[in-house]
């Protein structure tokens, strides 16, 4: 025990420095590269209660991986037991060997190998004893488990709750199987010493016992323990060049995320710390839609990532929706749809614009101001709907965009068009502001989007159709029948998942339907999206047709969706009959419900006119 | 769909030539005698009524399929018949007069949902039971109106002063009168083209053809009625291809100073008077285009009404039928004795879809010769 | 040479044919395959919010009116022949940014 070394361990602590190197190397880069209000951010968060929640989320998503668990609980065992497991071999080993030793600042590869320099108690007696050999076999045990459901899900992913998994690199592959021979390396040479030394607990005494019936392991417990040096020091030279890089630099980001940083055209460095995050687990493969319909393109966001990280022009990058699905379905919260926004270049468009000056023309003003967007112009059902449906409620409102001269901006943002979005932004903020009302009311769930996210409007409220029509019921200002009928709800993207905007639809459809909608968050793409910009038509239908035949599976008498695209995409496509949810309300409506002696009053609805 | 018709002031007058048509208003002719085989027609419209003529008059026996309860189709809606303006009851007149024979059995209010061919046998079913039985088929299925609805932009059953070409054709045959929302004459009409042909967006690739000149037909018919009115057309290619169409063209222009735009337009939207605000592009002359009329009229195309017949499948996987050998007959590839006739097969005019019904007549004849072995 | 009598053409706009390059045209086609098709109906300029006629499909090449296009789409939903207008747009602004200047 006085000799704490073997040359094997310099395999091991070469490749080791590699991985250190570069990891010490690359936190530097990804704080360097942080723009000043986000450096700021993190100084602050390291001295408050966010590092703490960090903290507990580090070690429930990068060791636990709750997230997956929650989602697939086979796939999460399998992560769960590889990272939690491996974790506590190292905890243990290190506690054991400074027991042991004393010495706290000792060589990392002396708790490594550990059981080489100190083979422990003898077998069978110490075999089922509550002491650090029992402990150390029992999450040894846990990693092999992990590792079956691994070797499982690459050759049948379907077995372990996938229907897709990720397409390897080569030098992906190789890092793989330097992975997925550590640990039955491990076992092999503990094994064997244990075997030699007639020592070790259930897994490793046992079969270092079963060594020794058939053979003299004596002779084998260098030669195995060089090889599992060998396997760890490849494994961690390759590390930083492969998706298992993602190991040490997913706590950083969930740190960095916790003191409020995101990503920005700014802050470059922390858009390389989230591809780097990434562990390409292949969990946006099942999310995207387009796996369906464009089998074999790289277009999800695990290879965009990989792509960006190594370089190379991310493949398929304007066919992508931008829907989202993948990013709410991440379990380690990479950023994917603001890395792809910012990953589209700016060309140029729209930055020629001048766009009419409209309201205000003679000091007149108004409680709500209606920005019916571009799409809605095509879908002149929803206009008419919230025309009868403000006319009934009796409110002082105004159509901004009337004669459909107007846009919110989003859709050159979704096209990579920033400045020009900008500066459209800036117009209209000015135009709002003049009118003097209190609300804006908007039909489209993409002007929505960018209006309640960007847009700075003191003294505005924003509010899509769908909350506006919620909020008029609730306060008895319109009443609606029930119709009677069935219906199946389709969340707009950037309405339900983009904008968090879900209660509202549920409310206002629950009140027409007797179907018991319950908007998740978790809706499907129509496939009309302005983010797939290069994605031709019949792509665009197939998706459509794809998210058609999931929603209407229970057969309902009607389909409500919340934005005018999203109709206009499932029209065609569908045989039952598709609304807008102002529209199924303006159909309903009961007349004579709205206040008269109210109607010419400023303070309609409680919004006040801002001054 | 009945539209509401504010603006429309009703004038309903009998129409003389359809006085009296019923089923028993005509001499029967032919002598009965007694036939040993059977052909059914599906389909009263003009083709339908040629092809049934036409086989009783080579003495075989008809039976005749026709979901409404009265035959004659769509020809009973319409007005006056291009190119000649021939009103379309002279047509029925000159059609139906070969229906009243002791070979034709006619089976009205009966919708034929599906034929099914078994051993040279064919049955005829409705929804949920078997109506009858035949040697050989005729289908004249006709075709259905494009659903307007389907392009929203244009804001048809939305906007009150937009209707489609049928509607007006009604209006025509009605003899009501088209004002504008004060009540007068109105100032401006545009007619849009290809509305539910040609368009991708919603799935019909194929043209129409005869939406182009019943534009034209209809343009002048208002300017006839209303002198003072600008009639606009927004075509995006005219095909004017029968005969006396050109000419029919040459005349709006000349004669009645209709104007044609080559243009698509985009999208429709109403003002506070209720007018419609039209949005296109002249792109002769590359400048968008905006103008406001008192009506917009949807020239809708012709969607198929045929296959969901022949195969039992739903509305959805509607199209036309192919023939098997489209260019001389009309015989329907592995159904043999089912014959096509009329705009089941294609958009046909009246003319074209006459011919196509006696043709699958004599088809038809020549079928059940060849396969009763009689080689005359 | 100028006339000595009747009329003098100043503005020739006459498109030579035998003289055209479709080289930037061709290689847009490359990528966006559907603008082909194009029948110019001109229902995308008849519904374009910027109302200025921004697209013109009768020849891909740059046009300074591009740079007011607002990306919103419509076009993309109006077009007859189901042209993918949008990334048609963005695509002869990439070939332009990528050649500086108008093939």
């Amino acid at each position: 025990m006085e000799k704490l070394f073997d040359p094997f361990v310099l395999l091991f602590t070469a490749g080791f420095s590699v991985t250190g190197i570069w990891f010490i190397y690359k936190v530097y880069r990804w704080l360097a590269g942080l723009s000043s209000a986000d450096r700021s951010l993190v100084f602050h968060g390291v001295f408050s209660a966010r590092l703490w929640k960090a903290l507990i989320e580090t070690i429930s998503e990068s060791l636990i991986h709750r997230k997956v668990f929650s989602r697939n609980p086979r796939l999460g065992y399998m992560h769960m037991s590889l990272a939690f497991g491996w974790f506590m071999l190292i905890l243990i080993g290190n506690i054991e060997s400074t027991w042991y030793t004393g010495d706290l600042f000792k060589p990392i590869y002396v708790s490594v190998f550990w059981r080489f320099f100190d083979p422990g108690p003898a077998f069978p007696r110490a075999a089922w004893q509550p002491g650090f050999a029992f402990i150390m076999d029992l999450f040894l045990l846990l990693v092999l488990s992990g590792l079956l459901f691994a070797i499982v899900k690459r050759f049948r992913s379907r077995l372990v709750g996938l229907k897709r998994t990720t397409r390897q690199q080569p030098v992906d592959r190789l890092a793989l199987t330097a992975l997925w021979l550590i640990f039955p390396a491990r076992l092999i040479a503990e094994s064997m010493t244990c075997g030699a030394h007639g020592t070790g607990s259930f897994l490793t005494g046992t079969l270092g016992h079963l060594f020794s019936f058939a053979f003299s392991p004596s002779p084998l417990v260098l030669p195995t323990w060089w090889f599992y040096s060998f396997i760890l020091s490849s494994f961690f030279f390759l590390l930083p060049f492969t998706r298992y890089a993602h190991i040490p630099s997913e706590p950083v980001l969930i740190f960095l995320r916790r003191f409020g940083v995101r990503v920005s055209i700014e802050s470059p460095s922390f858009t390389d710390l989230n591809l780097h995050a990434c562990s390409s687990c292949g969990i946006c493969l099942d999310a995207c839609q387009l796996s369906e319909v464009m089998p074999g393109k790289q277009v999800q966001s695990n290879y965009f990532n990989r792509a960006l990280r190594n370089g190379a022009n991310p493949p398929h990058q304007w066919d992508c929706l931008l829907c989202g699905r993948c990013g709410s379905a991440c379990p380690v919260g990479v950023e994917l749809i603001p890395i792809r926004q910012l990953q589209r270049p700016d060309t140029g468009i729209g930055r020629g614009l001048q766009l009419p000056g409209l309201v205000g023309k003679n000091g007149h003003k108004v409680t709500i101001l209606y920005f019916a967007g571009c799409m809605t112009h095509l879908t002149p059902g929803i206009i008419s709907s919230m025309r009868k449906i403000f006319d009934q409620s009796g409110a002082s409102w105004h159509f901004f965009d009337a004669d459909g001269q107007n846009c919110c901006g989003r859709p050159l943002k979704l096209a990579g068009q920033t400045q020009a979005a900008s500066e459209l932004k800036k117009k209209l903020e000015q135009d709002f502001l003049r009118s003097g009302a209190g609300l804006l009311v908007t039909s489209c769930p993409i002007c929505f989007r960018i209006f309640n996210e960007e847009y700075r409007l003191p003294g505005m409220r924003v509010l899509h159709h769908s909350q506006y029509i919620s909020e008029l019921l609730e306060w008895k200002r319109i009443k609606v029948g029930p119709s009677g009928l069935s219906a199946a709800y389709h969340e707009p993207c950037e309405l339900g998942r983009g904008s968090g905007i879900l209660v509202e639809p549920g409310l206002v459809i629950r009140s027409l339907f007797h179907s018991d909608v319950t908007p998740s968050g978790e809706g499907l793409c129509c496939g009309g999206s302005l983010g797939g910009v290069a994605l031709e038509p019949e792509v665009r239908k197939a998706v459509a047709r794809g998210a058609a035949e999931q929603l209407t599976v229970n057969h309902p008498d009607v389909l409500i969706t919340a934005c005018p695209l999203c109709k206009k995409t499932f029209k065609p496509v569908t045989s039952i009959p598709v609304q807008d949810i102002a529209e199924a309300t303006a159909h309903y409506l009961i007349a004579g419900s709205s206040m008269p002696e109210r109607r010419k009053s400023t303070k309609v609805l409680g919004y006040e006119i801002n001054k | 769909m009945p539209r509401e018709k504010p603006y429309i002031k009703s004038n309903r007058q009998e129409i003389p030539a359809f006085a009296g048509m019923t089923s028993d208003a005509q001499p029967v002719t032919g002598n009965r005698q007694p036939v040993t085989v059977r052909v059914a027609v599906v389909g009263g419209g003009p083709a339908g009524m040629a092809a049934v003529g036409a086989l009783a008059a080579m003495h075989i026996g008809v039976d005749w399929y026709e979901k409404e309860d009265r035959v004659g189709g769509k020809l009973n809606n319409y007005h006056q018949l291009f190119p000649d303006r021939v009103p379309a009851s002279e047509a029925f007149g000159q059609l139906v007069k070969g229906t009243y024979h002791n070979h034709i059995d006619r089976h009205l209010g009966k919708a034929i949902t599906s034929v099914g061919v078994n051993a040279g046998r064919i049955s005829l079913n409705g929804k949920d039971h078997k109506i009858g039985e035949a040697d050989a088929v005729i289908l004249a299925t006709g075709f259905d109106f494009f659903d307007a609805r389907h392009k929203e932009e244009f804001g048809y059953g939305i906007y009150k002063h937009v209707i489609t070409s049928a509607d007006l054709e009604t209006v025509f045959a009605d003899g009501d009168k088209l004002l504008n929302v004060n009540g007068s004459a109105p100032a401006s009409v545009a007619f849009v083209h290809c509305v539910g042909s040609r368009d991708e967006q919603v799935g019909v690739s194929y043209c129409s053809r005869l939406c182009c000149i019943t534009g034209i037909k209809q343009a002048i018919q208002i300017r006839r009625e209303y002198r003072e009115t600008r009639v606009y057309n927004f075509y995006i290619d005219m095909r004017a291809f029968g005969r006396g169409y050109e000419e029919l063209y040459r005349e709006a222009q000349e004669n009645h100073g209709v104007r044609f735009i080559r243009g698509r337009v985009s999208e429709a939207s109403e003002d506070e008077q209720g007018r419609i605000r039209v949005k296109a592009e002249d792109t002769l002359m590359s400048r968008p285009i905006k103008l406001t009329v008192d009506w917009l009229v949807l020239l809708i195309g012709m969607s198929p009404s045929c296959s969901a017949v022949l195969s039992g499948k739903g509305e959805r996987e509607k199209s036309f039928t192919n023939a098997e050998n489209p260019l001389t007959g009309s015989a329907v590839k592995g159904q043999p004795g089912v014959f096509l006739a009329g705009c089941c097969a294609g958009p046909m005019s009246i003319p074209e879809s006459v011919a196509s019904g006696r043709s699958a007549a004599v088809q038809a004849a020549e079928y059940l010769n060849k396969k009763n072995g009689n080689s005359e | 040479m100028k006339t000595k009598f009747g009329f003098d053409i100043h503005d020739n706009r006459q498109i030579d044919l035998d003289l055209e390059d479709t080289r930037f045209a061709d290689e847009v086609a490359v990528v966006v395959k559907s603008w082909k098709a194009c029948m110019k109906c001109g229902a995308c300029v008849g519904t374009c919010p910027v109302g200025k006629g921004v697209l013109n499909l009768t020849g891909i090449n740059y046009q300074p009116a591009l740079t007011t296009c607002l990306m919103c789409g419509k076009c993309l939903l109006v077009c007859p022949r189901g042209i993918n207008t949008r990334h048609l747009i963005l695509e002869v602004m990439n070939k332009y940014r990528e050649y500086g200047k108008a093939v």
